[in-house]
């Protein structure tokens, strides 16, 4: 007997149904270019530095770029989720495919399971070009290097799955595919960037309101403390500390509790990967909680919803 | 054993009843016919019995099982064609066919065997590694019914199988019907075409505003009509009508000199005969009018509906 698993059955058709489609081809083609454009970002970054720092920064080049791609993954994701499930109301495939034996719970996580397979490939992709075109323009790319690239993927598919989650949320709120992928790619520009740069330019606003130089190291500290507290919300700000804690040593409750001058302290520090993890346990049952609470309001939304 | 058995079914939209405590129950091994306007509430009953409707209060047992505690039972053992519906376009006809299959417990030489049997059968198997949103609408809604015979099912629920086909797929819809029929399966269609309802089904429900107006074999709908709204009699004789008076006529309606319809309450052929023969007319023909069905439909929806 040839039993496939209802979920990986809906997961495999989404994947094959949506590796067809001229959205997914061109979103690949965006990340397998964005992986080429790095490479070529990291090699002009590396020949402007003298030779003894190369190596040392290689990593903090390495922490940028990933920086970077958490937009484009933000986007991706959300987008990928956005249709998931209203595309299928709308068309009338739910009707036909939930008329067979399967439950509603098996459908909604098959979705959510292709999807998000599909992120990680395209996050694949990115890597593995990412790398292909370091060898191309000729930088060595050594067993540290390697390393350096694959400690935070974890956390990068982690922050994918979040925006996925997110963007199924909308699928199962919105009930046009249209509207649900309009806000889906105003999400993340809300989230990621318009969000953190206001809270941020308010916070400080009042700090240094009178206009006189911020000479108040508390006062300072306490407003930066503010700002990571709203900052909460908002997954790449979780990411960010992840990332810092495996690259830098630090996150940013660190900096709030310890002051600046802890900054020059772990800056130095050389943390293992799993002291990273330690110092960022926090970001990352943030991004956890933030994955399971929109999906878990999409899974009651759509298992008693009606389906006409 | 009853195929299905719906008992005080109430699905509300806000303030519209789409379904007003709905009763009804179905034999097994018959063609069933739901027959009503739009809005009617005949696609509500029809989700809720696959369960893509979770009705405000009542059941739905399909084959013995509750479809709201057993979904997974109920759905191994029926097909279901959804109306106005679709299947997945970036996929090929085979594929489509295949992903339905992967969801029942059938060998790999199994499924390929009646995947390709079913493709024949609906006409598609030249086309089968198309992608389905290259095809008419017709070759979409006979891939739709396809699926829906993946698991060769014991009953068959089908809302408005013909819609929107061209007349080969209608025929092709109907045979399969009858196909079903033949082997000892339910079938539970919904149509708003009454010459099908007529031709392929041996029971009918007639719903309006979510409550079910008429139910039972299509004879006893039409006796039931008729002994309700009148029986229409057609005679002719061979020699100038005779003037007629009985206390069960309506009235009457002269065609010529020696025709008439005569509206009457009850069956009155032998009364009629008796006396044109006595007036010394001979008759030609003395016949009962039945109703079409489309009679029935009509007066169903326009008078018995408050």
């Amino acid at each position: 007997m040839t039993d496939v698993p209802p979920i990986f059955n809906i997961a495999l058709k989404d994947i094959y149904e949506s590796m067809r489609t001229k959205r997914l081809i061109i979103t690949f083609a965006i990340f397998l270019l964005a992986g080429a454009g790095m490479a070529y970002w990291m090699k002009t970054s590396i020949m402007k530095m003298a030779m003894e720092f190369q190596t040392e920064n290689m990593s903090m080049i390495r922490g940028t770029q990933l920086s970077a791609v958490k937009y484009f993954l933000a986007v991706l994701s959300v987008l990928l989720g956005a249709d998931a499930i209203n595309r299928e109301i709308e068309g009338g495939t739910i009707k036909a495919t939930l008329s067979h034996p399967i439950y509603r719970d098996q459908f909604i996580l098959g979705k959510y399971f292709g999807r998000a397979l599909t992120v990680l490939f395209a996050f694949l992709l990115f890597a593995v070009s990412n790398v292909a075109f370091l060898l191309i323009l000729g930088i060595p790319v050594s067993s540290d290097a390697f390393m350096t690239f694959i400690k935070p993927l974890p956390f990068f598919v982690l922050f994918s799955l979040v925006y996925l989650a997110f963007g199924v949320f909308l699928s199962t709120l919105l009930r046009k595919p249209l509207n649900a992928i309009i806000v889906a790619v105003l999400l993340p520009i809300l989230l990621e960037f318009i969000y953190p740069t206001a809270v941020s330019a308010i916070i400080v606003f009042r700090a240094v309101g009178s206009g006189a130089p911020p000479t108040d190291i508390g006062a300072l500290q306490e407003s930066l403390g503010k700002i990571y507290m709203l900052l909460s919300t908002v997954p790449g700000h979780h990411l960010d500390n992840i990332n810092n804690a495996i690259f830098y040593g630090f996150t940013s409750s660190d900096i709030v509790e310890g002051g600046f001058g802890s900054l020059v302290a772990f800056q130095t520090q050389n943390v293992s990967y799993y002291e990273a993890i330690g110092l960022a346990w926090k970001h990352i049952a943030a991004l956890i909680v933030m994955l399971l609470l929109p999906f878990a309001i999409a899974y009651t939304k759509f298992m008693k919803a009606d389906l006409r | 054993m009853y195929a299905i058995e719906i008992e005080n079914l109430t699905k509300s939209y806000g303030n519209f009843k789409a379904v007003d405590n709905l009763t009804l129950k179905v034999e097994k091994g018959i063609t069933f016919g739901f027959l009503g306007p739009n809005g009617a509430g005949k696609t509500t009953t029809i989700l809720s019995m696959i369960g893509l409707i979770i009705p405000d209060s009542g059941s739905i047992r399909i084959l013995g099982e509750d479809v709201f505690r057993e979904p997974v039972k109920v759905k191994e053992r029926i097909g279901y064609l959804p109306e106005n519906a679709t299947i997945y376009e970036e996929l090929t006809a085979w594929r489509n066919l295949e992903f339905f299959a992967n969801f029942y417990k059938m060998s790999r030489q199994e499924k390929e065997k009646r995947i390709e049997e079913l493709l024949k059968m609906v006409g598609l198997w030249d086309v089968r590694y198309r992608k389905v949103k290259t095809f008419s609408k017709g070759m979409k809604q006979r891939l739709l019914l396809a699926q829906t015979l993946i698991n060769d099912p014991e009953v068959l629920i089908l809302d408005e199988p013909t819609s929107g086909l061209d007349p080969e797929g209608a025929y092709l819809v109907k045979n399969i019907v009858r196909e079903e029929r033949k082997k000892g399966k339910t079938v539970f269609f919904s149509s708003h075409i009454l010459s099908e309802v007529e031709e392929l089904s041996n029971r009918v429900g007639i719903i309006v505003k979510g409550k079910l107006r008429a139910l039972g074999p299509l004879e006893d709908i039409k006796r039931e009509f008729m002994e309700l709204e009148g029986y229409e009699i057609k005679v002719e004789t061979k020699q100038k009508l005779p003037q007629i008076e009985l206390p069960e006529i309506i009235r009457i309606e002269k065609v010529n000199e020696n025709k008439a319809i005569i509206f009457a309450k009850e069956d009155i052929r032998e009364q009629l005969s008796e006396l044109l023969a006595k007036k010394g007319a001979t008759i030609v023909s003395l016949k009962v009018e039945e109703p079409s069905l489309e009679d029935v439909f009509l007066r169903t929806i326009y008078r018995r509906s408050d």
